[in-house]
């Protein structure tokens, strides 16, 4: 119980919002400096060469490291130019991109949450069709070539399939219809296998059938084909251990999902939101114009 | 790389084959005394040994990584090449949506070694080619964009090909990082049993312009592979180097490899030679070498198809299909017809035949595959559906006119492209061992694109009642062997006797006829060829001669780019018998199947762009497929 609790994302926000606000004031709120002074302390410097040096594995050389000083002097420069011109107030990109960082904020946080076997089990119950292996279809099918046979294929097709379909069928049927070089007896296919063999079209119809027994005729690009269902099986749901990962990997992207969608829903109360429409002048009814996708 | 037939050690209960379960025996041939169709069991298909299943795939796909790729305009990645193969859609780099009709059981990212990667360095500005003021250029050029940035690509092209690039194109500091990133993607799509990524890469030898390359395929997984680096052609442009390196891998490793050439046609001459690269004389020892490390061909491919050329097989009426003969791969040097024998499938086989005579071996002794060497990411080759050979050919208004590759006199133009092809191979199941394996033993088919089912099988005790099996392939492994084996030895008083198989692709056109074509070594050393139609649909008539001399039609309508299968049979079998053996002279059979006519890619796009084509230009096509053929010894 408390266990899911501590799951919840409504708590994660507030520790969220709580973490927000504690490094908010923990910043150094220097104002934007005006007077046209930049220094590059010893920290970033030595910050800087750490990084290239992961990289890199050795330290940056003089040339390199003025070339880091020189990005780094020339980001600064820009950004100030930037926030004097108002550029982060307008600017579409910089608008998104501000807003997503406070998503990546969230998102960071919610990923530190490590799922445990229970809460992915529990997610897995809850959303099989995402994890369920495909169904699968033993069958026999009786393949009549409307090539060979012409207008009397689908007569052939009809009166084959009454003799099939009687209770004490004579009919040999490895011997029935025409020969077709995939052969008659097809066990557990998927509808990705039938479809490599049939033709995705016959593939659907052949998965839309549904008890077992005769069917038919069901038409493919090669020609008809009388089908005998013998075994319709869903596709299992995999256990976790065999599908950890994937069902972490699903997991984290929904909670990143929700995190988001919290976040934004608390953040937005904050604010008094006004919309002004125009008003609609013409008398026409206004044209749906559908969404740009 | 292992010779001879060799099955993988591993009893496999699968889903996905329709035959149930399929063991693989761990004998060198298939376990023929288990096979029982006699047996009152239901299921006829239990307790075999041979390949139910065909795989279609592209064995010689290009991504962004390859050099020649980006500078063309490539900006997809291996995450874009492997979803789209697998079947999801993707945006191509040009801005259309684009899917494949249906997804590719396997494929091979084979991106050329030298330089891989370097293109995107570039782009990217990482800083391991911004120490050189070339790379500051391209860098800043390619991300212009516009002009910049094709005259950017064409410098690069220009310097490396002239050998004055300014990084060695195999240094293994700048290799290594980009290896290992397509292993690891390999191995992130590899999907035993649904979908098979093979590593590998494309070696680069050019000498003069002329086309020697060969992609190089793993049989293994990341542990093997990662421990070399691939071998490129600032290592060397000689194919006995790259033999001793792919040898130095198996030594070092415990794996096996091997390696496919293609673009016969664009080798002015020297694929399919006479003599080595490095000017000796071909001898058992280098023949025994070649027919180990290249037991396949890619025999068509968007660069043309290489089968046949109407030159050199005057009686052939379908010789002349996709033809590329104006020069070499740079355009460099024009053809002329004594280069013709050099270059493709059919008359490198029969060279192959008359050394084996001479030497006892047979160096050009392959299979066929096809495949597309699309420097798109997306191997799209139906016709319906052709991206093209690189990114600046993808679908546009203008592409048909553009220069694939010019020179000032002759050039290749856009509509020239072909949309082709695709490796089918015969194997247990769909994972990398077995398809390796498949290839090894030559047991697999070219084909232009479409995906018929073609089964070839050689003995001397096949009968017509045969070819009216319901089973047709457990006879065909029962009584004989299949494509790429060898038969020897004739018994006193047998010809060879060859089951042929196939069945249309069921979304493309019907099929015209089934051919077998044989080459053997006469008497007098020389080696000679001769088609033989074997089956043929619509009941039309094989005269005395073995040939069907009736066209089967033409229902294609060129300007609505469609057609109808009212013309031509969807499935022809047949047993056929050579009429003109003699169990004194070596020989090769292989079929080829043909299908009726349909529009080729070229009427689709007048269609949809609303063009008017120059009158030479093609709108329609007869897509075929190339089995590998099946040898013939007087002695073993």
């Amino acid at each position: 119980m408390l266990k899911k609790w501590l799951h919840e994302p409504l708590l994660h926000f507030l520790l969220i919002g709580g973490a927000i606000f504690l490094l908010y004031g923990l910043q150094k709120h220097e104002p934007v400096d005006n007077s046209g002074r930049i220094v590059i302390t010893q920290a970033e410097i030595s910050r800087m060469s750490t990084l290239w040096e992961r990289k890199w594995q050795r330290p940056p050389n003089p040339q390199e490291l003025e070339g880091l000083i020189e990005q780094q002097i020339r980001e600064e420069v820009l950004y100030r130019e930037a926030l004097a011109m108002g550029l982060d107030r307008n600017d579409t990109i910089v608008r998104r991109r501000l807003a997503q960082k406070v998503e990546f904020i969230s998102q960071d946080l919610a990923s530190q949450a490590e799922p445990s076997d229970e809460v992915l089990n529990e997610y897995l119950d809850d959303h099989p069709e995402k994890f369920k292996e495909s169904d699968y279809i033993s069958f026999v099918q009786v393949y009549l070539n409307a090539d060979k046979r012409g207008a009397e294929a689908q007569k052939d097709a009809l009166r084959l399939l009454e003799e099939l379909k009687k209770d004490h069928s004579e009919v040999d049927i490895l011997a029935a219809g025409d020969p077709f070089m995939f052969g008659q007896v097809h066990e557990r296919l998927t509808e990705h296998g039938a479809s490599r063999l049939f033709g995705k079209d016959f593939a659907k119809k052949l998965f839309d059938l549904k008890e077992k027994g005769w069917h038919g005729p069901l038409e493919s690009g090669y020609g008809m084909h009388l089908i005998r269902i013998d075994e319709e099986t869903e596709g299992r749901l995999p256990k976790l251990k065999d599908i950890r990962e994937r069902v972490r990997d699903e997991w984290l992207a929904k909670q990143r999902r929700i995190m988001d969608e919290s976040l934004y829903n608390e953040l937005r109360k904050r604010y008094q939101i006004t919309v002004e429409l125009p008003e609609i002048q013409s008398k026409e009814p206004a044209e749906l114009v559908p969404p740009l996708r | 790389m292992r010779s001879g037939l060799n099955f993988t050690h591993q009893a496999v209960a699968l889903i996905m084959l329709f035959s149930g379960s399929a063991y693989a025996t761990t004998s060198a041939m298939f376990d023929k005394d288990n096979i029982q169709p006699e047996k009152k069991e239901f299921s006829p298909y239990v307790n075999r040994g041979y390949p139910t299943n065909v795989y279609f795939g592209d064995t010689h796909l290009h991504t962004s990584l390859s050099m020649d790729a980006g500078t063309f305009g490539n900006r997809l990645g291996l995450d874009d090449a492997y979803r789209f193969t697998r079947g999801e859609e993707v945006t191509a780099s040009k801005g259309y949506k684009a899917k494949l009709g249906r997804p590719l059981d396997f494929v091979v990212i084979a991106d050329h070694s030298d330089g891989m990667g370097f293109f995107d360095m570039f782009a990217t500005g990482d800083p391991a080619v911004m120490d050189q003021p070339e790379g500051r250029k391209w860098n800043k050029a390619i991300n212009q964009g516009g002009q910049a940035a094709v005259d950017a690509a064409l410098e690069i092209i220009t310097l490396f090909s002239q050998n004055k690039f300014p990084w060695k194109t195999n240094d293994p500091k700048l290799m290594k990082p980009v290896w290992q990133e397509v292993i690891a993607a390999a191995e992130k799509y590899n999907d035993p049993g649904k979908f098979t990524a093979l590593i590998g890469y494309e070696w680069t030898s050019l000498v003069k312009g002329n086309n020697l390359h060969r992609v190089v395929i793993y049989r293994d997984g990341a542990n093997e592979a990662r421990q070399t680096l691939p071998f490129t052609l600032a290592d060397s442009a000689d194919p006995e180097e790259l033999w001793k390196a792919m040898q130095a891998y198996e030594n070092k490793t415990g794996g096996d490899l091997l390696a496919i050439p293609h673009n016969g046609n664009l080798s002015n001459g020297i694929l399919f030679d006479v003599e080595t690269l490095s000017g000796g004389p071909i001898d058992k020892n280098y023949a025994e070498r070649r027919q180990h490390w290249e037991p396949l061909y890619e025999a068509t491919q968007i660069k043309g198809d290489g089968e046949a050329h109407p030159l050199l097989s005057p009686d052939d009426e379908f010789a002349d299909y996709e033809t590329w003969d104006l020069g070499n791969l740079d355009m460099s040097q024009a053809k002329t017809d004594d280069m013709l024998p050099g270059e493709y499938a059919r008359s490198g086989l029969k060279r192959g035949l008359e050394f084996e005579q001479k030497l006892g071996v047979n160096p050009y002794k392959f299979g066929m595959i096809g495949s597309t060497d699309a420097h798109t990411s997306l191997p799209a080759v139906e016709e319906n559906n052709f991206f093209g050979k690189h990114s600046g050919v993808e679908p546009s208004p203008g592409r048909t006119k553009h220069v694939v590759i010019g020179g000032e006199k002759d050039k290749i133009m856009g509509y020239d492209m072909a949309s082709s092809g695709y490796a089918a191979v015969w194997a247990t199941e769909n994972t990398r061992e077995a398809l390796f394996d498949a290839m090894a033993r030559r047991e697999t088919y070219a084909t232009t694109g479409p995906r018929m089912a073609v089964r070839f099988f050689g003995g001397w005790d096949f009968v017509k009642e045969d070819a009216e099996s319901r089973m047709p392939a457990e006879i065909g492994y029962k009584k004989g062997v299949p494509m790429g084996s060898d038969l020897s030895k004739a018994p006193d008083g047998k010809s060879p006797t060859f089951l042929v198989a196939a069945l249309k692709d069921s979304m493309s056109g019907n099929l015209d006829r089934i051919q077998i074509i044989k080459g053997w070594v006469g008497k007098d050393g020389k080696a000679q060829e001769r088609v033989y139609d074997v089956a043929v649909s619509d009941d039309r008539k094989i005269d005395e001669s073995g040939r069907c001399k009736t066209p089967v039609g033409n229902t294609v309508d060129e300007d609505k780019a469609t057609w109808t299968n009212t013309i031509g049979d969807p499935e022809l079998l047949a047993v056929w018998t050579d009429p003109d053996f003699d169990p004194g002279l070596r020989a090769f059979y292989y079929a080829r199947v043909l299908e009726i006519p349909t529009p080729r890619w070229t009427a689709y796009e007048a269609k949809r762009f609303n063009l008017k084509l120059p009158k030479n230009v093609k709108m329609t096509t007869q897509e075929r497929a190339y089995t590998s053929p099946i040898w013939y010894s007087p002695n073993t």
